[in-house]
Formats: C-alpha cells, sequence, structure tokens
C-alpha cells in the first residue's frame, strides 16, 4: 500500500509513464468543447446563453440610469443601521478583534501552501481573458467596450509577459499563496486612496454632481485594521510552536460572539459585578473541592451519591426563586460532578477537568453578567443593533447556539432510552412542520404568554431563540444522518474495549459521524445565515429591510426614489461574498479532517 | 459439567435466538485458564454468535455465561467490567480510522484503565514492537495493509491487559499472503500463555496451536477434542464431511 514505494530500476522491465504529448488550446477545445456533433450544438447553445446573460447583467450595472450612490452614500446604514457616532469605534473595535483572531489562527494552523508563479500567471490572465470578452459583449456604451477590453487585453499580455519572463522558474512552487492574498489587500485598502465615486449634492439632487473617495470616513480604520492584522500574523508565527496556542484560540472564537455583541457592541454595564464575583467564587472554590474528591476512584459509590444529590438540588432549585446565576452554576456542578468518574482520568487529566470545571463556571458568570446588565448606548430602537450587523448576530448565534442542541438531539433521538428517543423526534417533527416564518412571529406575538409576568425579553432574543431552535432541528436530523454513517463494528470495538456509552459517543461514534456531515452542516450554516433576512417581517431592520424600504424611501438627508434595484443587487453581492467564503472554507477543512481516513 | 478450578469461562446451555431464528441451541463447555480453544464449523452454524456471547456483544437469553467468576446479566457495571478484562479481534479490524494507530492503542487504557498517558503510550510502543510494525505508528488505519491493520487491532485488545483473547475470525478478510503475518502474532500470544478462543477457517493453526477443537453445527458443539483427535480420528458423520470438505 501507501508505504510501499515503488523504486523503478529494483524491477526488471518497469518503465516510466510516457510524458503526455503537448496541448494546445486548439486540442483542448477540439476534445472538450466539439468532440461530437451533439457536444458542438451544447457548446453553442451554452455559449450563447453565457454570453447574452453576461450581457444583460453588465448592462444593467453600467446603465447610466442606475443610482449607484444610493448605496455608496448609504452604506454605513446598511451596515449598522442607526448606530450612533459617539460609539462608532465599539464596531471598529469588534472587526479588529474578528481582524486579530483570523490572523493569529491563519498562522497557529500554518494555512496556507505555495504557488507556483505558472498558476499565478495562469490565473491573471484568465481574468484578464474574462475582462476582455465582458468588454466586448457587455450592453455598454461603445467607448467603454473598447476601455475595457483593451483592459482585460492588457491584463492577459502582462501575465503573458511575466509567465515568459520567469521561463522555467515559473513552474516552481515556492511563491506562500497567504503572501499574494496579502498584497491583494494591501492593494484593496490603497485603493480607498484611490478609488471616486460620485456623490449627490444638495443643489443638484442625487444625481452626482461632484465626486469623493469611496470610504473618505473609513479608509483610517481600514488600514490600521490591515497593520493590525499583519502585526496579530507576526505575533502567531512566534506563538504558534507554543502548544496550548490552538485550544485558546478555539476559546477565543467561541467567547469572540459573546464578547463583540454583548460586551463591545451592546456596551454592557455590567450592574451586579461583585455580587456575582462572590458567588462565582464561592461555586469555584466548592465545586472544584467536590469534583477533586470524585475524581479520586476510591470514592466509588458514595461519589454516585453525591452527584445525585447535586443534580436533584440543581433540579430543585429551578422551581424556586433563586438567582438564575446560581441555579445554572448548580446544574453545571452537577453535570461536571456525574462525568467525573468517567472523563476525570488521572495524573495530569484531573486537574485538566478540574480546569475546564473552572472555565466554564467563569464563562458562565461572566455571561450572565452581560445578559442581566443595560446597554449603554442609545438608540430609537430597543437594541442597538441593525442592518449586516444584525444579520451577523442572528447567524452566528443561531449557528453557535443550535450546535450543541441539535448534537443532543440527535444522539436523543438515536437512544436506546424511549423517553429521550419520543421527546426528541416529536421536537424534531413539530420544529419541522411549522415555517419559519410563522415560528418567527410566533417569536414576538405568542412567546411572551409563555413566560411568567416579569419575565421579559428584547425582540431581537426571542428571534434568536426561535432561529436556534428551528435550526437544531434541522442540524439534529444531519447529524443522525451521519451517526447512522458509521458501521456498527466502531460501536461493537468500543464495547469490547469496556468503554461506556458516554466515552463511544464522545470518542469513537460522534467525531466520526460530524466528520461525515461536514457538507451538511455547512449548507445548514448557509441556510441560516440567509434566512436572517425573515426577520423583517417582525420589524427588525436587517440588511435587506433597510435596503428595500428605508434607503428607497425614508433616507436622509438625500431620498433615494426608485434606487431598489441598485440596493437589492449589492445586498445579494454581500450575502453571496460570505456565503462563498463560507462554502470555500468548509471544502478546506473537509481536506483536511479527510487525511488519513479510509 | 463441573466447574473446575482453573475455569476462566464457564458456559452452560447457552441458548440464543434471532427473532424466530435459533442461532444457539445450548452450548455447554468450559475454558481453562492458559489454553487455547479453536472453534470451527461451516457458516451459519453459530460459532461467531457464541464468541460474541462471552463478552455480551450478543445477548444469550437462556443459560449461563460466566467469565473470570463474574456472571453474565444486564447489569452495566459487570458487563463493562468483564469486558475491560477480554480482548476481542474481528474479522473487519474495526479499528477507529479517525485516530492515529497510537491514539487507537492508547484511547481505551487512558479512559477505561485511566492510565497516564505517558505510560499507556510506552506500553503502545511496547505492543507495537511486538506485533512487528512499530514504524507505523503516527499513520492512521487507512494508510495500512489488511495485515497491518489487524495487527494493530491485536495490540489494541493487548493494551487493555486481558486476561482472556477472543478472535472472531481474525484472518477471513485478508488476502492470502497477509494471513501468516497475523497468524504469526496469534501463535507467539498462544506460547505467551495467553488464555485464547479463535473462531477461524484455518486448519494448519487448529492443528499446531490449538489444545482443544470445537466443532460447531445447528448452533452447538457437535465434537470436541485434541487436534490430533479431530484431524486423525473425527467420531461425528457431521464432523467427517466438514473435513473431507475442506481439507
Amino acid at each position: 500500500m501507501a508505504e510501499s514505494k515503488i523504486v523503478l530500476p529494483d524491477l526488471p522491465g518497469a518503465e516510466y509513464a510516457p510524458e503526455p504529448p503537448p496541448q494546445g488550446p486548439v486540442v483542448w477545445m477540439k476534445e472538450n468543447l466539439f468532440s461530437t456533433p451533439f457536444s458542438v450544438i451544447l457548446t453553442i447553445i451554452g455559449g450563447l446563453i453565457a454570453v447574452v446573460s453576461l450581457r444583460g447583467i453588465f448592462g444593467f450595472v453600467a446603465n447610466p440610469e442606475r443610482i449607484w450612490q444610493a448605496v455608496t452614500t448609504n452604506l454605513r446604514l446598511l451596515m449598522v443601521q442607526a448606530y450612533p457616532d459617539q460609539h462608532m469605534w465599539r464596531v471598529w473595535v469588534s472587526i479588529g478583534v474578528v481582524v486579530v483572531l483570523t490572523a493569529l489562527s491563519l498562522a497557529a494552523w500554518r494555512v496556507g501552501g505555495r504557488t507556483s508563479g505558472r498558476k499565478l500567471t495562469g490565473n491573471v490572465m484568465a481574468l484578464g481573458g474574462l475582462l476582455a470578452i465582458i468588454g466586448l459583449v457587455a450592453d455598454f456604451p461603445f467607448e467603454m467596450n473598447v476601455t475595457w477590453a483593451g483592459i482585460g487585453l492588457a491584463l492577459a499580455g502582462l501575465g503573458y509577459m511575466i509567465r515568459r519572463m520567469m521561463g522555467e522558474r515559473a513552474k516552481a512552487e515556492n511563491i506562500p499563496v497567504l503572501a499574494v492574498a496579502g498584497g491583494l489587500l494591501i492593494g484593496l485598502v490603497a485603493s480607498l486612496w484611490v478609488l471616486q465615486v460620485p456623490v449627490p449634492d444638495p443643489d443638484s439632487g442625487i444625481r452626482a454632481a461632484t465626486t469623493e473617495l469611496l470610504a473618505n470616513t473609513t479608509r483610517i480604520p481600514w488600514l490600521l485594521l490591515l497593520i493590525t492584522g499583519f502585526v496579530a500574523y507576526g505575533i502567531g508565527i512566534a506563538i504558534r510552536d507554543w502548544k496550548p496556542s490552538r485550544p485558546l484560540l478555539v476559546a477565543g472564537w467561541a467567547l469572540s460572539y459573546p464578547v463583540i455583541f454583548l460586551h463591545i457592541l451592546r456596551g454592557t454595564r455590567m450592574n451586579n459585578l461583585s455580587e456575582y464575583l462572590l458567588i462565582g467564587l464561592a461555586f469555584l472554590v466548592a465545586g472544584a473541592a467536590i469534583i477533586y474528591a470524585l475524581v479520586n476512584l476510591d470514592i466509588g459509590e458514595s461519589g454516585r451519591l453525591i452527584s445525585g444529590i447535586l443534580l436533584i438540588a440543581a433540579l430543585v432549585t429551578w422551581a424556586t426563586p433563586v438567582l438564575i446565576i446560581i441555579r445554572l452554576l448548580l446544574l453545571i456542578l452537577a453535570v461536571f460532578a456525574l462525568a467525573a468518574p468517567t472523563f476525570g482520568g488521572s495524573g495530569g487529566s484531573k486537574y485538566r477537568y478540574m480546569g475546564i470545571y473552572a472555565g466554564t463556571v467563569v464563562v458562565m458568570v461572566y455571561l450572565m453578567l452581560l445578559a442581566t446588565g443595560t446597554s449603554a448606548v442609545q438608540t430609537q430602537s430597543a437594541v442597538p443593533f441593525g442592518g449586516f450587523m444584525i444579520t451577523w448576530l442572528l447567524a452566528i448565534g443561531a449557528v453557535a447556539l443550535s450546535f450543541p442542541i441539535g448534537v443532543v438531539l440527535a444522539l436523543a433521538r438515536t437512544s436506546s432510552l424511549p423517553l429521550f428517543r419520543v421527546m426528541a423526534t416529536v421536537y424534531i417533527e413539530l420544529v419541522r412542520g411549522v415555517p419559519l416564518i410563522t415560528w418567527l412571529l410566533m417569536s414576538v406575538v405568542v412567546f411572551p404568554f409563555l413566560f411568567p409576568e416579569g419575565v421579559e425579553f428584547e425582540d431581537v432574543v426571542k428571534v434568536l431563540l426561535f432561529f436556534t431552535f428551528f435550526s437544531a432541528a434541522y442540524l439534529a436530523e444531519n447529524v443522525r444522518g451521519g451517526l447512522q454513517a458509521v458501521s456498527k463494528g466502531q460501536a461493537e470495538a468500543s464495547n469490547a474495549l469496556g468503554m461506556s456509552t458516554m466515552q463511544r459517543t464522545a470518542f469513537i461514534t460522534l467525531p466520526q459521524a460530524l466528520r461525515a456531515v461536514i457538507p451538511a452542516l455547512v449548507g445548514q450554516v448557509i441556510a441560516t445565515f440567509k434566512d436572517t433576512s425573515l426577520v423583517a417581517i417582525v420589524g427588525l431592520f436587517d440588511i435587506l429591510l433597510i435596503a428595500k424600504n428605508v434607503v428607497p424611501n425614508q433616507s436622509q438627508p438625500f431620498n433615494f426614489l426608485g434606487s431598489i434595484k441598485e440596493n437589492l443587487v449589492v445586498v445579494a453581492l454581500v450575502y453571496w461574498i460570505f456565503t462563498f467564503i463560507f462554502s470555500r472554507v468548509s471544502q478546506r477543512i473537509e481536506r483536511n479532517l479527510g487525511v488519513g481516513e479510509r | 459439567m463441573a466447574i473446575g478450578e482453573n475455569d476462566i469461562i464457564v458456559c452452560e446451555g447457552v441458548k440464543k435466538w434471532f427473532g424466530d431464528f435459533q442461532a444457539l441451541t445450548g452450548v455447554t463447555t468450559n475454558v481453562k485458564e492458559r489454553e487455547v480453544v479453536v472453534v470451527i464449523g461451516p457458516s451459519g452454524s453459530g460459532k461467531s454468535t457464541f464468541i460474541r456471547c462471552i463478552n455480551r456483544l450478543e445477548q444469550h437469553q437462556e443459560g449461563v455465561i460466566a467469565v473470570d467468576g463474574v456472571e453474565m446479566t444486564n447489569d452495566l457495571r459487570n458487563i463493562e467490567q468483564i469486558r475491560s478484562e477480554v480482548g476481542m479481534v474481528f474479522q473487519q479490524f474495526n479499528l477507529f480510522p479517525h485516530l492515529t494507530i497510537l491514539d487507537n492503542i492508547t484511547l481505551a487504557p487512558i479512559w477505561v484503565r485511566k492510565r497516564p498517558k505517558d505510560e499507556a503510550e510506552e506500553l503502545a510502543m511496547g505492543l507495537l514492537q511486538r506485533v512487528g510494525i512499530p514504524e507505523q505508528a503516527n499513520k492512521y488505519p487507512g494508510q495500512l495493509s489488511g495485515g497491518q491493520q489487524q495487527r494493530v487491532a491485536i495490540a489494541r485488545a493487548l493494551a487493555m491487559e486481558p486476561k482472556i483473547m477472543l478472535f472472531d475470525e481474525p484472518t477471513s478478510a485478508l488476502d492470502p499472503e497477509m494471513i501468516k503475518e497475523v497468524l504469526d502474532v496469534m501463535k507467539e500470544l498462544a506460547e505467551s500463555g495467553m488464555t485464547m478462543v479463535v473462531v477461524t477457517h484455518e486448519m494448519g493453526f487448529a492443528r499446531e496451536v490449538a489444545d482443544r477443537v470445537l466443532f460447531f453445527d445447528y448452533g452447538t458443539i457437535v465434537e470436541e477434542g485434541t487436534p490430533e483427535h479431530f484431524f486423525t480420528n473425527p467420531q461425528h458423520d457431521r464432523t467427517k464431511l466438514f473435513l473431507s470438505q475442506i481439507l
């Protein structure tokens, strides 16, 4: 198999595979486009459809009747709605957190291979060719046709010249992909100092009177972010051989959501700081002592008794008016105590387990501090979230929260315990049987009646919860598919080794099931991301609602009446860019995890 | 059957049904410590079901199975306890494809036996040395040949330091040239004094290594005896027919 490399000279009669015959573009076209009369017809029809579509799309974009300044002047509205001026730094800091985490992760996971000059110039030539074709076929004014075709041809020619100059060296794979990406980013940020866009002028109306730099107010923040990213990447390279760097980054990503949305963007004031810290500290000390006693295996039966009592106590508190943070922390302690004999291990893993408990308590106290605080950012609406910001808030929140729920539901549905199985099945069938729009309307209209008086959620939280529940049901079915794909022999092998059900699930079945369904999970993520546009129905101003209603009707100081087409095109482009990134990242993860499989 | 002092596996009238089909029709036999028992028989005779009942991968419905003095009941803790004392090797290897060879072997010692990681890894490397493939430790199962995978599976079972090893047709899924490397490991194991129950079609192995041969048909033991007796002087007609077909 893989390790037995065949060394040619040792094998009598072995020969090297012949060099493939040289293939020019003519040969390629003959083989791939015009091989049979039928494929000639298909090629012509397909080509015509492509030409007509390109002509239509780019003619639409370049039509002088388009009011693109409706989008460029309202970019901030589309992105963050009415987020107050004096708090805008919060938005930039949030983006900065993501940039730093991304740069550190790129370094820590050593993302990015090397590419050859041949491939790179090939890409430039393809881009030039595409531009030239668009320039030739698009429904432009004649001068623009010539200009774009010229630019395209020049670009393609430049790529070809560089390849010729590099000669044989072009074949070597020695250009880091990340350096190319970094160069493109630098170019992009530099272009903010050059690109001019038309701006409306109070005297001559919304039709452009003057031009102004694109990103006139945001180019400095973007530049700072770019520099931050490069610095962070450098730091990442310096610390990536330090062993805990990857787990810490994973924790950082997990925490980034509450930190960004609740701490930074909502500007939460922590009103209960001293009280909650005291409670947290008490649980840290008491819990650590209990778990330390439980992982010492000699304790045996009485250990089960202690964790049983803890669990009952935790459940009882939910019926009493104890502070929610105490109920939650007690529940966490009970779960950790129950799982202690299974995952406690010995030696170092004992302390790691206690460390995970301590981390969970700290995070829970932090989250509850944020959840019970009040916002420092005052806007007309109850929550300071709107525009593309709310799209992200809902998409990431729903995906991150629904993932654990979905996995638990899937495990429950495949469980051998009938109670769990029935409950999970009923939940999934109920949630899937009703359209998301209906659930969203109910979240605002019906949901408040399900809770005792005094318990109130902001609209955006209600919507987030329902997105989560909805997404979890679909996710559960995807994961269940993965669980069924894991062969029975895997469970038998782990049983034969004496593993408990929990250990088998955590180490054997679930990891294999999840990696089997990555494509379906990514599909679910993309669907949730796009479904967030439905929140317009309950009056939350996401990017789509702003594009459709606010910009063309109510925007100040210019009213871009009739600019709905332009807005929708840009919103579609924004959605597409992000879903495309998701899908590429998932392909990469799939490839990486596939190493050594079967 | 009387229970001897050294009997580590005791089976009394074990019966097992799959729906209406009776797979085991009353199996009674004991296995002594350090004994190597080879189970042969035509396919569908219940020999695999029998060996899988010993560590309760299948549940018998009637009769008694006791392993190392503990009776097999529905008590989960008893079952996990016994399973950690009984190693099993499967026809299809059943290695964990998402873990490296080393992780495959150390997973159960670390989490079930609660051994420190470095100690478990040392043990695993020793076992890989014993089955002859220490250089594969950091590869994934999919990168190994069938024979190598089966040897890893044996090492994985041995890492739990079991008292008994069960082999369920360990060479049936292998190419002929790889069968020998697995049988050699099993022979070495038998010589080291391991108690083994082996379901196999390798008559050469049975003749050479077994202390006792059980011939299964119709879900029960039709004939048993030393390899000597079994291959040279079988008594039962069914046994004679089976041997004439395969030898």
